[in-house]
């Protein structure tokens, strides 16, 4: 649960998941936000996607 | 011949003459002067986007950070890539508003959609107050890093005078323009010099990055868990989540950040600023990296010593050269935000304080000349306050994000809820100002294992809402039509 709301917890060895908790980490806010907010920005109506004042 | 100091003159020495020809041709009105003629694509923002929020706080502030603390520093990449998503869907309808309307400064916002040029001069008030102090901090950051690049050849109060007296000369000159055409230079070399001290210094002293975390676990267990090193355990998961919740609302509430949003040519060039800002995150978590190798390489470093813990590590471990390059880089990561933070605070200045209330017949050449002069007054006093008495702004710097995040409720329900009343919004002000104060100044921060920042943002939200609802106010169709797309 603690993994899955994406708050650091390294407190482990190589071994013992510690490098892919931190992973986790960053792919949740480094890849899946510019992911995330690209789809939305497909998503967008057609006037707000055009528009230019 | 001292070969950092050669080298951190010359980037300072090339920045200045790209601010200086960043006027161009052009004839300057206040429009041109303060947000660049709302021209700005796509690259161009993301630029000076990067070059405003990436500081010298950041450069050298993440390493120390992560000396310092361990564990919680984690949460500068997770409140940046959320304060992306917030300003995606918030800027736009924002930027739409302004550009209807005119709008230069974040306190037009105020003046504008309320209707009343007093509320205007609060905000400006409150964004001068807590914007100015963020100034002095980056003139402070740029002479302990020439300082030491220089191994005190050059003391910290010239290296100011010097830096800091041709820039405030070039954004009198050039306006915006200087602040974003010298962010290209300052991205470039961030991020060279980021990823070469980033990258060959934990592989040089650790062999890999999993070696380091694993070399720090063992020397320090826990310390890479929240709450890490963190005096008494007060970074805590609470905190983190508080924390993380009250800086991406506040990212863009400085005066400086709202203001450069007014530069976008389209809504669409906010929005792909947006998505393609959290790229820039990776840098930090390699500066993450190097205050955790700092932590084994240079231990002992205490208070705000921890601040050096790359320039330190820089020093030990790489040639003259890497280290007149970093200390160049950090130099211009102080410049570049100085420069928009004094522009945003002069313009505030000029428009909210000096037209709005003084002089309500002012032209907009006279607004411009004032706003000029400021420059250089608001430059003078941020250069006294950091040679004469640094500790002087260490409260009020304290405070100063807390503080400009307290325009976000203000902000958001403008937009979203047209009851949104004058008397609602200063009420929530002046307690989610006067609570950031006390608690933070008063020593009451972290609250309840939270932020103290986001309590008083929570108590602004209330009071917001509830004098909106006793004295409500009734935007109409039009108001409210303002923030929509065109068409």
């Amino acid at each position: 649960m603690v993994m899955l709301a994406g708050i650091p917890f390294f407190n482990k060895s190589v071994n013992e998941g510690g490098v892919p908790l931190l992973a986790l980490w960053i792919v949740i806010w480094v890849v899946l936000v510019p992911a995330f907010l690209a789809l939305a920005g497909r998503l967008l109506p057609r006037a707000e996607k055009e528009d230019r004042l | 011949m001292n070969l950092p100091l050669v080298i951190t003159a010359v980037i300072v020495g090339v920045a200045v003459i790209i601010g200086f020809a960043a006027h161009g041709r052009t004839t300057m009105g206040i429009e041109d002067w303060s947000v660049a003629g709302r021209r700005y694509g796509g690259l161009l923002l993301w630029v000076l986007a990067a070059g405003e929020i990436y500081t010298t706080f950041t450069y050298l502030g993440a390493a120390g950070y992560a000396y310092a603390n361990g564990g919680p520093v984690f949460y500068i990449l997770g409140y940046g890539a959320l304060a992306y998503v917030i300003s995606f869907f918030l800027l736009p309808p924002l930027w739409r508003y302004a550009k209807r309307n005119g709008l230069l400064t974040q306190a037009d916002y105020f003046t504008s959609r309320f209707g009343s040029r007093w509320v205007g001069a609060l905000a400006a008030v409150v964004g001068v107050v807590f914007v100015v102090p963020y100034g002095t901090l980056q003139l402070e950051g740029l002479g302990d890093i020439v300082t030491t690049v220089t191994s005190g050849k050059v003391t910290s109060a010239t290296a100011m005078l010097v830096a800091f007296g041709l820039t405030a000369l070039f954004v009198f000159t050039s306006g915006l323009r200087a602040a974003a055409w010298t962010s290209v230079l300052k991205d470039a070399l961030l991020v060279i010099t980021v990823l070469i001290v980033g990258i060959a210094l934990p592989l040089k002293y650790f062999g890999s990055f999993s070696g380091l975390l694993n070399a720090v676990n063992h020397a320090h267990p826990g310390d890479l868990a929240v709450p890490g090193s963190s005096p008494d355990g007060s970074l805590g998961v609470g905190w983190l989540v508080s924390t993380i919740a009250l800086t991406s609302m506040g990212f863009y509430m400085y005066p400086h950040a709202f203001m450069a949003t007014y530069s976008a040519r389209s809504s669409k060039a906010i929005r792909r600023n947006a998505t393609f800002l959290p790229f820039y995150q990776v840098l930090l978590l390699l500066m993450f990296y190097v205050g955790f190798a700092a932590l084994l390489v240079v231990p002992g470093l205490k208070g705000s010593d921890t601040n050096f813990a790359l320039l330190d590590l820089v020093k030990k471990g790489e040639p003259p050269a890497i280290t007149g390059l970093v200390g160049g880089a950090g130099a211009l990561a102080a410049i570049v935000p100085a420069a928009a933070i004094v522009l945003a605070a002069s313009t505030l200045i000029g428009r909210n304080i000096y037209r709005d209330l003084i002089r309500p017949s002012a032209s907009p050449a006279s607004v411009l000349r004032v706003s000029r002069v400021f420059v250089l007054v608001v430059m003078a006093f941020s250069l006294w306050v950091a040679i004469a008495s640094p500790g002087l702004i260490a409260n009020l710097l304290l405070t100063a994000y807390d503080g400009v995040t307290q325009f976000f409720p203000a902000v958001v329900l403008s937009l979203l809820w047209r009851r949104t009343s004058r008397a609602g919004v200063v009420a929530g002000l002046v307690v989610g100002v006067g609570l950031v104060l006390f608690l933070v100044i008063g020593g009451h921060d972290p609250l309840w294992g939270m932020n103290a920042g986001f309590v008083a943002l929570v108590a602004n939200a209330v009071v917001t809402v509830a004098g909106s609802l006793l004295v409500p106010a009734r935007a109409s169709d039009e108001v409210m039509a303002e923030y929509a797309p065109a068409g």
